[in-house]
């Protein structure tokens, strides 16, 4: 089966050349030709938030970016230790404050916290919520995600961790 | 195999070819900017083109302050709206709706002024906010660049004057010496849902303000200066004297109801642009 072009993603470190058609987006191509499953596929509408990635540094909804236009770019997905120095401590405490149930919105969440804090290691309230907004969680209402978030900016920047 | 072919031109002059070749050879372009709306109805078939013609590395990325006013690209996102000095000093209304804009951080890193323009969704934040802001739209095409007011380009809910082998290369809008003052409102049911309503208003030499309601016409409906005191009033004598073919209403809320609301928004907008001091 041909496919409509070649691409080259850089995918939390790895690089690969993979066929894509024109019709196909980015989450798609990161799950079913990459096997990344640190993107989910949810809305496919740009509502959920689940498959979220940083690509090229910037935090996008990956079933919104086409796949012609992702060539050459480097993703970092939640698994991967590309996505920035917040993600660790995001991780641990979004457990520590049962911040999630099913856990499938756990890439939007915890990739565009770290989006906020890269760019105000020190959030208020209603900084926190408003970059939480592109995702959606049907399990715990979001207070605890909130909370999360809040612990992270209370200890600041990790000193050590991955760039 | 896909349904149609994407296209990456590296200038506007390579995707105005593209889409005049297209058109010539009986085929059906669409142009996408951010893609956020354009790539979810692509999946679904709503919109079904022969190429899709992606702006994404046309060069259309940037912000220029010119004399009197200061164009915005085509692929500029609202983060980058925000993320301009320029633009929150100048143009504090669209600072202030880009920072708003549902759907996060990472529709904010994707979305752009023109491609909401050219979507033309009366519900949407941009189109009101376009108006009121008196924004030109910059359309290009192999036979020559035209600069169209937005209260032009916009035709009707989902409508746009553009030809099928043009593309919007920037919006620009007019920078006085001293920004206006502004206020922005609305409505929505929930923090990730589209507004329902929303009102734009902008301070006039007038006593009062321009309102520009959004989500109550099928395209924004501009107010005349009015003062605080009496916009209740002009809102409802307006939307009263609305022809039926233009009221809008969706899943959200109907007309009825829109109709009620937007008197309200109105007052909150003009509200605000008397809560700031210049």
């Amino acid at each position: 089966m041909t496919t409509s072009r070649s691409i080259r993603l850089t995918v939390d470190g790895i690089t690969t050349d993979t066929g894509v058609d024109d019709d196909e987006t980015l989450v798609d191509v990161l799950r079913d030709r990459l096997g990344s499953t640190a993107v989910r596929a949810g809305c496919r509408n740009g509502d959920c938030g689940t498959c979220t990635a940083v690509v090229d540094g910037t935090h996008l909804k990956t079933c919104l970016v086409p796949a012609a236009r992702a060539d050459g770019t480097t993703v970092g997905t939640l698994a991967g230790d590309g996505s920035g120095r917040w993600v660790a401590p995001l991780r641990r405490a979004f457990m520590q404050e049962y911040a999630f149930q099913c856990g499938f919105c756990l890439p939007g969440m915890i990739l565009s916290a770290a989006a906020l804090l890269d760019r105000d290691p020190h959030p208020d309230d209603a900084a926190i919520r408003d970059a939480l907004s592109g995702n959606l969680c049907r399990c715990t209402g979001y207070v605890n995600a909130v909370r999360a978030v809040r612990a992270v900016r209370s200890v600041g920047a990790p000193v050590s961790g991955h760039d | 195999m896909s349904p149609y072919r994407t296209v990456l031109p590296p200038d506007p002059a390579a995707a105005a070819e593209q889409l005049a070749e297209t058109v010539t050879g009986g085929g059906t372009p669409l142009v996408i900017s951010g893609g956020t709306l354009a790539v979810p109805a692509l999946q679904r078939g709503e919109l079904t083109p022969t190429v899709l013609v992606d702006l994404h590395r046309a060069g259309l990325d940037t912000v220029v302050l010119h004399d009197g006013y200061v164009e915005i690209g085509a692929t500029v996102t609202y983060q980058r709206i925000l993320d301009s000095p320029a633009l929150a000093e100048r143009v504090p209304l669209l600072h202030r709706v880009a920072g708003g804009i549902t759907g996060g951080i990472q529709i904010r890193n994707q979305a752009t002024v023109a491609g909401a323009l050219c979507a033309a969704r009366p519900q949407s934040d941009a189109p009101a906010t376009a108006v009121a802001l008196g924004a030109r739209v910059v359309v290009r095409s192999v036979r020559g660049t035209r600069i169209v007011p937005v209260e032009e380009f916009l035709t009707g809910a989902g409508r746009t004057d553009l030809a099928a082998d043009e593309l919007v290369e920037a919006v620009r809008i007019p920078v006085g010496p001293a920004p206006r003052r502004c206020g922005y409102a609305k409505l929505k049911f929930a923090e990730s849902s589209w507004p329902v309503v929303t009102a734009a208003a902008l301070a006039t030499a007038a006593p009062g303000a321009t309102v520009v309601l959004g989500g109550v016409a099928v395209t924004p409906l501009r107010l005349p200066p009015t003062p605080p005191d009496r916009i209740g009033d002009v809102v409802a004598d307006r939307l009263a004297r609305l022809p039926p073919e233009q009221h809008w209403s969706d899943l959200r809320a109907g007309w009825a109801y829109r109709r009620s609301v937007a008197p309200t928004l109105a007052a909150r907008a003009l509200a605000a642009v008397a809560e700031e001091h210049p």
